[in-house]
């Protein structure tokens, strides 16, 4: 059983009358880059917060490395975490802001403080004061005092916001190598989706403050494959007409439908010989590959749940 | 705590702005000797006192007095190092990184005072090192003997440094309820002079004890007693463990 670094259960939180959070439960796991999923106000930066404890937590209840949310001192220390927008003292350089989040870590290495310059690719600038770096190095000083003390668990609010595409790649071979060679959890949210789904491995949705959907990223691979959906009458008859008229590869999600992993066929065409060949069909739709479009999908799909209600 | 401590100091080190307080505290110091002009915010001074220190030719113990009477324009100055230390921390959002260090909230408080404290005393220090240094360069005799000079300078330093501490930890709480570094600087300002105003104005003989300049003065000339300075110790307890108290319930309800 995979050992749960953080698990967030029927956490609520109100602002005024607002209510930022709705009875949210997940959980993530060693080894996890959670990607969380959500538009501007449903509660992403709200999570994080509350994890790293710089909003008081109200309702429901947090435990981080087993620790429980009113006494995990020790589990932030094996916590980095950059939220919002990166902070740094702007008359210090980047060296010295380092050297800062070294002796408020307990670290002595000076080694460690150049090797965080260096992983972030800030080498040429850390002389350079804060104030007088470009919005993208800022992130990465705020990153590099975020992997600084080495947390078994990161989070990451909008990482690759105003960096340059170069600057984004590099972030993203920065986390693959925090994962996978120092095996640092981590959750993260950015509004650039497609980056996301380069880097997570599980995906967590939250719509105006409710936790929607998760889903592995092998999960969300099957779910949001390009092709095409039927709903018919007779499944084992449609899959018998598909088969033989080399129409592949295809599923059978269930007892009345039928998914071919091809988006490119003439649909018209298909309902014909499906018809032809005495399948009633019920239903047909096209499934978009990406996952903006997965996203937009369950929005969509969750707010219209929510009129109904 | 220490770790934090540590990086305040690491940090005061790296800023013109604590090199500058002490330039101007320097400064100061060596112009009120030199010139012989007492000056401060004073409500109950003894006026033979000013008298003498403004006739006469001062001593080194003469110079220690005015030092002490002056000591309230100081805390203009010291602000600056009020807005670095914890200021900073609210103006640049910096206290993200502090506070997910894994310090609890009542250790940041704590360690915000505790270098308030340390950087007000380094430099009150340097205050009355001046005037002794400066005197001696000037050919002052001492007027009293070196052992007693000492003890007032020492006594005197402490004084000030943790009468200016108490009203640094009023601005923390400010800071910690409004979190603005202008209104908690205002509150600085201000402070001292409504303190004296109402001493005056009001004849609110309750708040001799917390017109600390006063307490200071008052020491300075020796008037008041050890035997006499319990009140005001007890006053500054009550009103530390108030602050610190409130600061920390403030910032543990804050959305940070």
């Amino acid at each position: 059983m995979p050992e749960a670094i953080l698990n967030f259960q029927n956490v609520s939180k109100k602002f005024g009358h607002f209510q930022a959070l709705d009875s949210v439960s997940f959980q993530i796991n060693r080894g996890d880059i959670y990607g969380l999923i959500g538009e501007n106000g449903a509660g992403k930066t709200t999570i994080m917060k509350l994890i790293t404890k710089l909003s008081p937590l109200r309702k429901g209840s947090i435990s981080l490395f087993g620790e429980t949310s009113s006494h995990y001192q020790q589990a932030l220390k094996r916590t980095g975490a950059m939220i919002e927008s990166p902070a740094a003292f702007k008359n210090l350089t980047v060296v010295e802001n380092l050297k800062i989040i070294a002796k408020q870590n307990g670290l002595q290495s000076k080694k460690a403080i150049d090797d965080a310059i260096d992983f972030v690719g800030l080498t040429a600038k850390k002389k350079t004061k804060a104030r007088h770096l470009s919005l993208g190095q800022r992130q990465r000083l705020g990153l590099a005092m975020a992997v600084l003390p080495h947390p078994d668990f990161l989070i990451l609010d909008e990482p690759i916001n105003g960096l340059d595409p170069a600057g984004i790649i590099e972030i993203r071979h920065l986390l693959y190598k925090l994962n996978h060679e120092q095996q640092t959890t981590i959750l993260i949210s950015s509004h650039i989706l497609s980056e996301l789904y380069q880097v997570a491995t599980k995906f967590g949705f939250i719509h105006h403050g409710k936790f929607i959907k998760e889903v592995t990223k092998e999960e969300l691979d099957k779910e949001k494959t390009a092709g095409i959906t039927l709903e018919v009458n007779d499944v084992s008859k449609a899959a018998e007409v598909l088969d033989s008229s080399n129409i592949k590869p295809f599923s059978v999600p269930n007892d009345h439908s039928i998914f071919i992993q091809k988006a490119d066929l003439d649909t018209g065409h298909l309902s014909q010989l499906l018809v032809m060949n005495g399948v009633v069909l019920n239903g047909l739709s096209k499934q978009e590959g990406s996952l903006e479009q997965y996203y937009t999908q369950l929005m969509k799909k969750t707010d219209e749940g929510d009129q109904r209600d | 705590m220490i770790n934090q401590l540590r990086a305040d100091a690491f940090r005061l080190t790296r800023l013109t702005g604590f090199y500058l307080t002490l330039l101007l505290v320097i400064g100061y110091s060596a112009l009120i000797t030199k010139t012989k002009s007492v000056g401060g915010i004073m409500a109950d001074a003894n006026e033979n006192v000013l008298h003498h220190l403004a006739h006469s030719n001062w001593s080194i113990i003469d110079g220690i007095r005015g030092l002490t009477m002056s000591a309230s324009v100081l805390m203009y100055v010291l602000m600056g190092l009020f807005v670095i230390i914890i200021g900073y921390e609210f103006s640049q959002q910096t206290y993200k990184n502090t506070l997910i260090s894994g310090i609890s909230r009542f250790q940041f408080i704590l360690a915000k005072y505790v270098m308030l404290l340390l950087t007000i005393l380094v430099n009150i220090t340097i205050y009355f090192l001046t005037v002794i240094v400066t005197s001696l360069v000037l050919n002052r005799k001492l007027g009293t003997s070196w052992g007693h000079l000492l003890q007032t300078a020492s006594i005197t330093t402490v004084t000030v440094a943790f009468f200016i501490s108490i009203v640094f930890s009023i601005a923390i709480l400010i800071l910690m309820l409004t979190s603005s570094v202008i209104i908690s600087s205002i509150f600085i300002v201000i402070f001292p002079l409504a303190i004296s105003m109402f001493h005056v104005d009001a004849n609110w003989n309750w708040l001799t004890y917390v017109d600390f300049f006063g307490a200071s003065n008052k020491v300075a000339m020796g008037t008041l007693s050890p035997s006499q300075f319990g009140p005001y110790i007890l006053t500054c307890g009550i009103i530390l463990v108030i602050c610190i108290g409130f600061s920390l319930l403030a910032i543990q309800e804050k959305e940070l």
